[in-house]
């Protein structure tokens, strides 16, 4: 999991972020997939989130990274989503991590507890 | 017939033949008025009457006045035949008007779908001299169907249409198609979103149809477009009102569930308020006085709205029976939360969704009133602000919310309030309030309103004033909800002596 978060860090000044979930998923090995959300991430970007996981999932990923960088607002069901993201990659036998939380999001996932539920990178 | 226009004919006629070989003179007689052309001096050639009305003579030399004569008979005749036409095509024109009219009312008078079918079916039939009419349907995923069917009170023959029309359907040959022998068909795409229709008339005969009636059909096609939309659109318009009223029910019921008024205990003073962002919400608050204690839980289901708002009905129905019927009156905060979790547990893993909360028990203490001792458990929730002895400072979660998973351990947070001492519990809706540039209210606002030596009522009323004074135009983000709690000063030995019993 070290190598391929490091692969993604490496990797992430290429990534396309012309909209809030483009691409859904970047391949950054055989297994591992990333969705970067961005900007706001609450209810309205909860369905888009809940249907990239599902494709992650359909399509057999057995890790799951959240690029959470350019997030600047999480909202609990923003956070529920992730909860319910990490139990299905758990369920599918994957991982799931959060990658390069911005501070608005550690403070939330820190007064929330949160913050010992997810593996966190850095 | 017309006789002015007859006599006008014949008029011309005359002063035609006037300058014939062998005519020297031509009278028209119609009516009183005599009309002469050239010099009518002695016994006419020839003479001809048309019924009583119009007498015509003519003088000249023989041969050619009787020539003259047949040839302006055939005239006449031929004039006759023609007004005739003219005035059936006039009536039948004025009976079409008279119909399309009528259809023009066609939309407006009925929201049955299958009477507005039937009814653009008996107008079509009737405005095509058709002998038949159907329509048919094809849902998104189906085969073309037929949908109604209606034929004249005496027609030519029937029953070969429908068959006919789902094959030319199928094949998508849509122009005007003559089947077999003389039976004619005649077919209108009708406009429609999800449905596809087609209005199409047959007949058996030798007149095949012309444009008029394709026009006609086309225009019915079109209003049984706009009947089928409106219908659509009444009955969308019906179930949405229906929900409507549903959902005002579900939010009456679940809103039921919130306390109204909180316990009155001797020595605690209480204050709280929730406001949903929507009709309804997720935030709650509950007290329970049990055991000489008060136990209290607030909260906040993760998400919006109705769905929010279930969850939220249960959160506080398993609360408050677990406050009131916990085997252990010496439970503490933690293991009451721990029982809270349970209960919901399975529930809020099945729907994906979690609740911060937290739960606290506080209890006068009776050797020195003015004080309360305070436990509590907060799994995720925030603000949860204490303010002792002037200073206030944020109590950090035990554990992660309800329905993620992890069970809280631990023994919780336990202080003495005393003075001017106070717990307040707010939700995040309050310090994610935003205001017309974007920013939120934020935790620093929230310390300064927490600062004031106000009554609790009065302060959590000014903590809403704030945040909304704050928000400008902008309206809450989520829900809003305040609880505090704070020691209630004796003011006489009465209350004393009421607290220490």
């Amino acid at each position: 999991l070290l190598s391929t978060i490091l692969a993604v860090q490496q990797k992430s000044s290429r990534f396309n972020m012309t909209t809030r979930f483009t691409p859904s998923s970047i391949e950054v090995s055989n297994l591992a997939r990333v969705l970067s959300p961005q900007g706001r991430f609450d209810a309205h970007e909860a369905p888009t989130f809940r249907d990239d996981v599902a494709a992650v999932i359909a399509d057999g990923s057995k890790s799951l990274i959240i690029n959470l960088q350019d997030v600047v607002f999480i909202d609990s069901t923003a956070l529920a989503e992730l909860v319910s993201a990490q139990r299905a990659m758990v369920a599918a036998d994957g991982t799931f991590s959060l990658l390069n939380p911005t501070v608005a999001v550690r403070v939330i996932l820190e007064v929330t507890g949160l913050i010992s539920v997810f593996t966190i990178a850095p | 017939m017309n006789a002015t226009l007859l006599s006008t004919t014949m008029e011309s006629t005359a002063l035609a033949l006037c300058d014939s070989p062998g005519v020297s003179a031509v009278s028209i007689r119609s009516g009183k008025r005599v009309k002469s052309y050239g010099e009518c001096n002695g016994v006419p050639r020839a003479s001809w009457s048309l019924g009583s009305n119009v007498h015509v003579e003519v003088w000249g030399d023989e041969a050619p006045a009787v020539d003259a004569m047949i040839e302006l008979a055939r005239m006449v005749d031929l004039r006759e035949q023609e007004i005739h036409d003219l005035a059936e095509a006039l009536t039948n024109a004025n009976d079409r008007q008279i119909r399309l009219f009528e259809l023009g009312r066609l939309t407006a008078d009925s929201l049955d779908q299958i009477q507005t079918v039937q009814k653009v079916l008996r107008y079509a039939a009737a405005l095509t001299d058709s002998d038949e009419a159907v329509v048919l349907m094809r849902p998104t995923t189906s085969e073309w169907m037929l949908n109604a069917r209606i034929e004249t009170p005496e027609p030519c023959e029937t029953g070969w249409l429908g068959p006919c029309a789902i094959d030319a359907a199928r094949s998508g040959n849509l122009r005007p198609t003559t089947i077999s022998g003389h039976r004619q068909m005649l077919i209108a795409e009708v406009p429609g979103d999800d449905v596809a229709y087609l209005l199409i008339v047959g007949k058996t005969s030798e007149v095949t149809y012309g444009t008029a009636e394709r026009k006609i059909l086309n225009a019915l096609a079109m209003s049984l477009s706009s009947s089928l939309r409106l219908i659509s659109l009444h009955e969308s318009t019906m179930q949405s009102a229906v929900m409507e009223n549903e959902h005002a029910t579900c939010t009456a019921l679940t809103s039921a569930v919130l306390q109204t008024s909180l316990p009155v205990m001797h020595g605690i003073e209480f204050a709280a308020q929730t406001v949903p962002a929507r009709n309804v919400g997720g935030d709650f608050y509950s007290a329970i006085v049990a055991d000489g204690s008060v136990r209290f839980v607030v909260g906040d289901v993760a998400g919006k709205g109705l769905p929010a708002a279930v969850l939220m009905t249960n959160a506080i129905t398993a609360a408050n029976y677990i406050f009131t019927h916990s085997a252990d009156p010496e439970a503490t905060a933690v293991q009451l939360l721990q029982q809270i979790s349970d209960a919901l547990e399975p529930l809020l893993i099945s729907t994906n969704r979690f609740i911060t909360m937290v739960v606290g028990i506080a209890v006068p203490d009776v050797n020195n009133p003015g004080a309360v001792h305070l436990s509590m458990a907060n799994a995720g929730h925030s603000p949860v602000v204490l303010r002792q002895a002037g200073v206030a400072s944020l109590i950090p979660p035990l554990s992660p919310p309800v329905g993620v998973g992890h069970r809280a351990t631990g023994s919780g947070f336990c202080a003495i309030l005393e003075g001017d001492d106070s717990l307040f519990i707010g939700s995040d809706g309050l310090l994610e309030q935003p205001n017309n540039i974007g920013d939120h209210f934020g935790q620093e606002r929230l310390n300064d309103l927490i600062s004031q030596h106000e009554v609790a009522a009065a302060l959590v009323r000014n903590v809403f004033d704030a945040v909304s004074a704050f928000g400008e135009d902008q309206p809450a983000s989520d829900d809003q909800t305040v609880f505090l709690l704070r020691p209630r000063h004796c003011r006489d030995s009465a209350d004393v002596e009421m607290v220490q019993s």
